[in-house]
């Protein structure tokens, strides 16, 4: 039972948007955005296609795994920012790869890289899947409000994966929850030319919106909840834990539940500076950054918490088994 | 009842970081001393723990005076 992650792959945007760039046309600065979020520049797309960071990102974790893309038995890929409304985006990433296996997308926002981790763990668990390939692909830069000082300058671009295969000692916890809170944070659906939709007039762009405060407050609140539960159900104290990778909307939430809890900071991921929120692509995007810096020993247990639109909170418990890629 | 909310209130700002040798009255901005809406939304965390109540999470309190009468708004019901 159930799984062990046997490889991680990430890529990233060539072009960096520091905070000063973002200034020029926004009525912010850079220690604003410093001193409230953590961040320092974030990786947008320019001329790749998301498409194209997905694959990439999928044939780094292939490789770091040692396997082909023939050895998968399934594609799961977390996006809301996909560059197909359909096919899945895991259907472009099985085109590119050569790959036939059944390829599909999970729609759970920033948390959606621990609920295709718990799908892909349902395929295992029933014997329907030997090896899958768990990815999140995110182009947020497409869904902003480039107007909007108080949210575009909070997220970046990026794809990253993991392969999983069946037997290993992964995950020891696994909880999934939504607190339903569609206007706290909002991307409305394409609003089409049908000539009989009478709400098309009324109808909001497809621009992010968010109610900061509700956000924070949840964020905060749940996420320290998650990792309570998880000590206390799985009888691991959070000391014993050896990384925390949460989510990383913005790096004022992950100090807020480090001094809740009490957690060790420096067991605590925080790779926002450079990519800003990259959706649900943050905790793998982490992993993969954490693997190949030899930061991650095999035996080690990694606390992944999502958090998101929803609002959806996952989490998750993991032993490390992969060794350096 | 209004001045101990007040000292109450008060207490739990000057935990928030920084303002620990600011001297707060029903006037400062909360903005001013350089509590920005995260901090905000601690201090409004924090006194729903310290006093019991729920706190609309949109609320927006600019100054310790605000903050004050919003806890005493609820505590009155």
């Amino acid at each position: 039972m159930s799984y062990t992650i046997i490889g991680t792959g990430s890529a990233l945007p060539a072009r960096s948007v520091t905070n000063d760039e973002l200034s020029a046309f926004l009525d912010t600065s850079d220690e604003w955005i410093r001193t409230r979020t953590g961040i320092r520049e974030r990786r947008v797309c320019t001329t790749e296609s998301l498409d194209d960071l997905a694959e990439q990102a999928s044939l780094r974790a292939l490789a770091s795994a040692g396997i082909e893309a023939g050895d998968l038995d399934l594609i799961v890929c977390s996006t809301t920012t996909a560059d197909h409304l359909m096919p899945a985006e895991a259907c472009a990433v099985a085109e590119r790869l050569g790959a036939s296996c059944p390829a599909f997308d999970v729609s759970a926002a920033c948390s959606g890289f621990v609920f295709a981790l718990d799908v892909a763990d349902g395929y295992l668990e029933r014997g329907r899947a030997r090896r899958a390939l768990v990815l999140s692909a995110e182009k947020c830069s497409r869904i902003m409000d480039w107007t909007d000082r108080s949210t575009c300058v909070l997220f970046g671009d990026a794809a990253a994966a993991v392969v999983v295969e069946a037997g290993g000692a992964s995950p020891l916890w696994t909880r999934l929850r939504t607190i339903p809170n569609v206007a706290a944070l909002d991307v409305p659906g394409v609003v089409g030319t049908s000539p009989f939709d009478l709400t098309r007039d009324a109808a909001k762009p497809s621009a992010l919106s968010m109610k900061g405060r509700s956000v924070y407050r949840f964020a905060v609140t749940e996420v320290s909840r998650e990792l309570r539960d998880m000590a206390a159900e799985t009888g691991v104290a959070l000391s014993d834990i050896d990384h925390f990778v949460l989510h990383q909307a913005n790096e004022r939430i992950i100090e807020a539940v480090c001094t809740h809890l009490g957690l060790d900071r420096s067991r605590v991921a925080v790779n926002i500076a450079t990519t800003g929120n990259v959706s649900s692509a943050c905790i793998p995007l982490a992993l993969d950054g954490m693997s190949r810096a030899g930061e991650l020993a095999p035996g080690e247990l990694v606390a992944l918490v999502g958090f998101g639109a929803g609002l959806d909170v996952a989490s998750t418990l993991v032993r490390w088994e992969a060794g350096p890629s | 009842m209004a001045e101990s909310t007040f000292d109450r209130v008060v207490a739990i700002l000057k935990d928030q970081e920084g303002l620990d040798d600011v001297e707060l009255t029903r006037d400062t901005n909360l903005a001013e001393v350089g509590l920005d809406s995260m901090a905000t939304v601690e201090a409004v965390m924090a006194c729903e723990d310290e006093f019991g109540i729920e706190i609309d999470p949109e609320a927006n309190p600019k100054t310790v005076g605000e903050f004050v009468d919003l806890v005493d708004g609820l505590l009155d019901k």
